[in-house]
């Protein structure tokens, strides 16, 4: 019989008692105090009478017996509504010497009291009812009652019952979910019954039950684990906890941990928590994979996913703590600051592939040479901290410095090409140069930047005055920032002529900067600037923009067409919007794009090549000239040169410059100059400041030369002029400092 | 020596007779025990004080009233030696050695204070009393209804009256407030000390409160004997006299003389009429 049925029967007895004790206990209970009731009324009122009685025999003590007249008259008298009774008076032989009877029914109930002369009973006084309408009334309680009870037993039975199959059933399907949930949840859950001695002390526990990952966790059948001891199953890895589990169990306290399970080493997270007393339960969580993934994040937060060496998150956790450290203990310690020297080129040449390839390298060899007690931190693309602390004087600094440069310069094997590198490497030293993590970092950048200025391949210990050199290259940034919304720039332009005839080819637009304050500044001072802040960005649009307008305004003014040539920085030319801001730039101005040219170094062409072959595609699609400038001073790929739709190359000055000192710059002049014969370029001098010069260079057949030969860079003014000159009068237009005339046209 | 304690001898049995002597005395007196019917009884107690003068060694035990059907069972219980009754003596109590002899009838008069202002009363009246219809004497004072037991031979008498006034008075019973009166006495005790007290009362009782009950003519007949006796007035109780054969000598000669012409001229003097001849006397 289910537990459901039982308390079905139970109710349903229950209810059958409650509603016989209604059915039964009512009716029961009036007829009770009723009967006592009438019992009590009868015996009160035979009281009542006796009391008369005794006045009359009192008065009559020898005949009273025989004073029927008024003995009866006493028992007539009987309220109005009065109750049928029968009224007696009797002597004590029990013959009757007066009465008033109505008529009874039976049954009959008496009340007697005696009646007494001076003190003696002499007779009785008895009152009787008929019991009959106390049972018609009782037979109608109980009728009502019945009907009472039939309705309280079908209630008591239906409600109860129908909630408490309602609740069954919902316990039913409840345990039936949980139960799926327990059998079926991925985490396993584990009950165990705790052992106790004799003495009530808990020495063991045992499985009451478990679910089936459980079992699968911990690869034993249900059957074999039910009854089993806790420590035998757990092979004694559990039983450690059992203490923190009993003192758990006590305080009701959460309590979990971890352990490893040397058959499968997998990592097993145990939740412990008390169902009842007596017992515990566990809830195992495999979580090998978490730990894992665990692990995997705190590396890649922090640690360099490339070297596997500290990022810059570690490194300034670790800062922190030699930190504290060493203001703790007043001890010193050092920062070294990394920077590969011509790193980007070598990215930007070979691709960031290869790059990557050396910073491994360069890692490995800088791991290899330092202590395991000092800190190696890769903190951007080229850049690596050093953290050592100080064991003796700063010399050891220097030895660790020139160690770490001496062991990192060399040649280092590249996808089958040796590329060489080398660093700088700025110190700062703690308390000397900073207090704080920042404060040190910044000072060791700095410092680097130093070694950077030095030619690099060397180290540099921060001094104040590198401070005050960086305070100035912000407030320069600053200025090129002010001097761009100010239009402090200006343009200045200086000619191309023909080598063989001096016919006047074109010019080169040259940014000029007028500080109101400070005067003139060089452009080699704020290009570099501009270079590094990423200013050269909207500066170099401010160029071509201002060349256009330039452009169409001598157009405008009838002077006659030339070829103009503005700079594009490589940092310009790798915006993803470049081309199409010349483009927009071409169709504002309304200039004829046949007379611009655009002037590009080879890193800049290099640095992604196959980009740079689109770009220039379509700047040519607009018949615009592409220049490369400062043709040899930077990393020449010949593959790529063909492919580039290139009108100009133009020889670096350096080589210029070097033709009447050295053969070699003569042999690579000539070389470029052979070079672009054969690829049908048109090949640019700049720099010419001599006969000697010009005259290697028309032998060699360059076709086109600027400098100071001829002309000095020219204010727009002028150069306006210059092409009014030769719009009207094709003469000679100026004297070389040589004296020789020399007849300038414009080149057509 | 013997002739003193001789002498002494005699002179203590004189004492002992002299002081047993008034004890002796009583002993040969006569007693003779009377009880019944108030009103009867109240007839015969000049008759007891004549007869008492007579017979002086007769004594007399006269209790308050038992009434008819109590003094009979006194006399057949020992109790009694003569019983005066108005009522007709039972088969039962006949079985049980009751004998009774009449000797005459007395009226009863429907009565009330003097103060009431009414001579004359009517059957429908005394109905219309009796059922509460009417509440009021015409002085404006409440009538105030002495009722006499059911058993009691007044109320049967008055109920005999008339079929209204049978049913007038079982209406009086079970009105609330009533006043019973038990006997005779009572009830002529109650309606003289109640301010417009209507009631019954034989004869001799209102003779003997000498003035202080008016008795109304019933339908214009005063209750006298000659009322009775031409049958002109209806209500009237009879008197008669129950023995046994345990009735003492003295008892009979007692009624000897109440029969005597002595004896029923006292009695017609109490407003009896009395119907037994000289030569019935039992």
């Amino acid at each position: 019989m289910s537990r459901s049925d039982r308390i079905c029967r139970l109710i349903t007895a229950l209810a059958g008692i409650l509603a016989l004790a209604v059915t039964i206990g009512v009716p029961l209970g009036y007829f009770t105090v009723s009967y006592h009731y009438m019992h009590g009324t009868l015996d009160a009122e035979a009281e009542t009478g006796a009391a008369v009685v005794n006045g009359i025999i009192n008065s009559n003590p020898l005949m009273w017996q025989f004073e029927h007249v008024r003995l009866s008259e006493m028992l007539d008298r009987r309220p109005h509504d009065r109750v049928p009774e029968e009224r007696s008076i009797a002597d004590l032989t029990g013959t009757v010497i007066a009465e008033s009877l109505d008529p009874l029914r039976w049954p009959v109930l008496s009340g007697t009291c005696g009646v007494y002369d001076a003190g003696t009973m002499v007779g009785t006084m008895k009152i009787s009812r008929s019991l009959a309408p106390l049972l018609w009334d009782t037979a109608s309680v109980a009728a009502g009652s019945l009907l009472v009870g039939l309705l309280f037993f079908s209630v008591l039975c239906t409600l109860p019952l129908r909630a408490v199959k309602s609740a069954y059933n919902y316990l039913q399907e409840s345990e039936k979910r949980y139960r799926s949930l327990y059998e079926s949840m991925k985490e396993g859950m584990a009950l165990h019954r705790i052992t106790y001695d004799e003495y009530g002390i808990p020495v063991s526990f045992s499985v009451v039950d478990v679910n089936p990952s459980c079992c699968r966790l911990l690869g034993f059948t249900r059957e074999e684990m039910l009854g089993k001891d806790g420590d035998e199953l757990y092979s004694g890895t559990v039983a450690g906890y059992f203490p923190e589990i009993l003192r758990a169990a006590s305080t009701g306290e959460a309590f979990s941990f971890d352990f490893v399970q040397h058959a499968t080493s997998q990592r097993l997270h145990v939740a412990v928590f008390f169902p009842e007393p007596g017992f515990f339960a566990f809830l195992l969580e495999d979580v090998t994979q978490r730990k894992a993934d665990e692990e995997q994040i705190r590396r890649l937060a922090y640690y360099d996913s490339l070297t596997g060496l500290p990022n810059r998150i570690l490194l300034m956790d670790r800062l922190e703590q030699i930190l504290a450290k060493a203001r703790r203990e007043k001890t010193r310690f050092v920062l070294l600051f990394l920077d590969l020297d011509r790193f980007k080129v070598i990215n930007d040449t070979m691709g960031h592939a290869h790059g990557d390839q050396l910073l491994i390298q360069v890692a490995n060899r800088l791991r290899h040479v330092l202590r395991s007690s000092d800190t190696l931190a890769r903190i951007g693309g080229d850049e690596f901290v050093v953290l050592a602390t100080l064991d003796g004087e700063e010399m050891n600094v220097a030895h660790l410095a020139q160690h770490l440069i001496d062991n990192i310069t060399t040649v280092y094997p590249v996808s089958s090409r040796e590329v060489y590198a080398s660093t700088s490497i700025g110190i700062a030293v703690f308390p000397d140069d900073g207090s704080d993590c920042n404060s040190l970092l910044k000072c060791a950048d700095m410092a680097m930047y130093a070694a950077k200025e030095a030619g690099g391949k060397g180290y540099h210990f921060y001094s104040p005055e590198m401070n005050r050199k960086a305070h100035a290259r912000m407030e320069l940034e600053t200025n090129i920032r002010h001097a761009l919304e100010q239009e402090e720039f200006f343009l200045e332009f200086q000619p191309i002529v023909n080598a063989g005839d001096g016919r006047f080819i074109g010019v080169e637009a040259l940014v000029r900067w007028q500080d109101p304050e400070r005067g003139r500044i060089l452009p080699d001072l704020f290009i570099a600037a501009a270079e590094e802040s990423g200013l050269i960005v909207p500066l170099g649009e401010w160029v071509l923009r201002t060349t256009c307008r330039k452009m169409k305004e001598w157009c405008e003014a009838g002077l006659p067409p030339c070829l103009v040539s503005v700079n594009v920085s490589g940092r310009q030319f790798s915006q993803p919007g470049f081309t199409d801001a010349v483009c927009s730039i071409v169709r504002e101005t309304g200039i004829d794009p046949r007379f611009l040219a655009l002037e590009l170094t080879e890193t800049s062409l290099m640095a992604d090549g196959e980009a740079a072959v689109k770009a220039l595609g379509k700047l040519k699609e607009l018949d615009i000239s592409i220049v490369v400038d400062d043709f040899g001073a930077g990393y020449s790929s010949l593959g790529y040169l063909h492919k580039f739709p290139i009108d100009r190359i133009k020889i670096d000055r350096s080589f210029i410059r070097d033709l009447g000192n050295q053969s070699n710059g003569r042999a690579i002049v000539e070389a470029i100059i052979a070079l672009a014969s054969r690829l049908n370029l048109h090949v640019v001098a700049e720099g010419v400041e001599t006969s000697d010069q010009l005259d290697f260079l028309k032998e060699q057949g360059c076709h086109e030369v600027q400098g100071y030969y001829f002309h000095r860079p020219l204010s727009e003014e002028t150069l306006m002029a210059l092409l009014e000159e030769i719009k009207e009068n094709p003469v000679p237009l100026f004297a070389s400092p040589e004296g020789e005339t020399i007849a300038i046209s414009l080149a057509t | 020596m013997a002739s003193t304690v001789k002498n002494i001898t005699s002179l203590s049995l004189v004492i002992i007779g002299l002081l047993f002597l008034p004890a002796l005395c009583q002993a040969r007196a006569e007693l003779i025990r009377i009880n019944g019917s108030g009103a009867a009884v109240d007839i015969l107690r000049p008759m007891i004080s004549a007869y008492a003068k007579q017979h002086p060694n007769v004594k007399f035990v006269v209790n308050k009233p038992l009434g008819s059907k109590g003094a009979v069972k006194a006399l057949l219980a020992g109790f009694l030696d003569i019983a005066v009754s108005s009522k007709v003596v039972t088969r039962e109590e006949a079985a049980q050695g009751a004998s009774f002899s009449d000797y005459g009838r007395i009226p009863l008069a429907v009565v009330s204070p003097a103060a009431v202002g009414k001579q004359d009363i009517t059957t429908r009246e005394l109905t219309d009393i009796f059922s509460g219809k009417v509440r009021q004497w015409p002085n404006g004072e409440p009538i105030r209804i002495i009722l006499r037991p059911r058993d009691d031979i007044d109320a049967q008498i008055l109920a005999g009256l008339s079929p209204g006034m049978d049913a007038a008075l079982r209406s009086a019973r079970k009105r609330p407030g009533m006043i019973f009166a038990a006997t005779d006495p009572e009830a002529t005790e109650s309606i003289l000390r109640t301010p417009g007290a209507i009631g019954t009362a034989a004869l001799s009782c209102v003779i003997s409160a000498k003035g202080r009950l008016k008795a109304f003519r019933l339908n214009g007949r005063a209750p006298t004997p000659v009322g009775i006796a031409d049958g002109t007035y209806p209500l009237a109780k009879d008197v008669r006299f129950v023995t046994t054969s345990r009735t003492t000598a003295a008892a009979r000669d007692f009624l000897r003389f109440v029969y005597s012409a002595q004896g029923r001229a006292m009695a017609k003097k109490e407003g009896v009429l009395v119907t037994a001849m000289d030569e019935k006397n039992p």
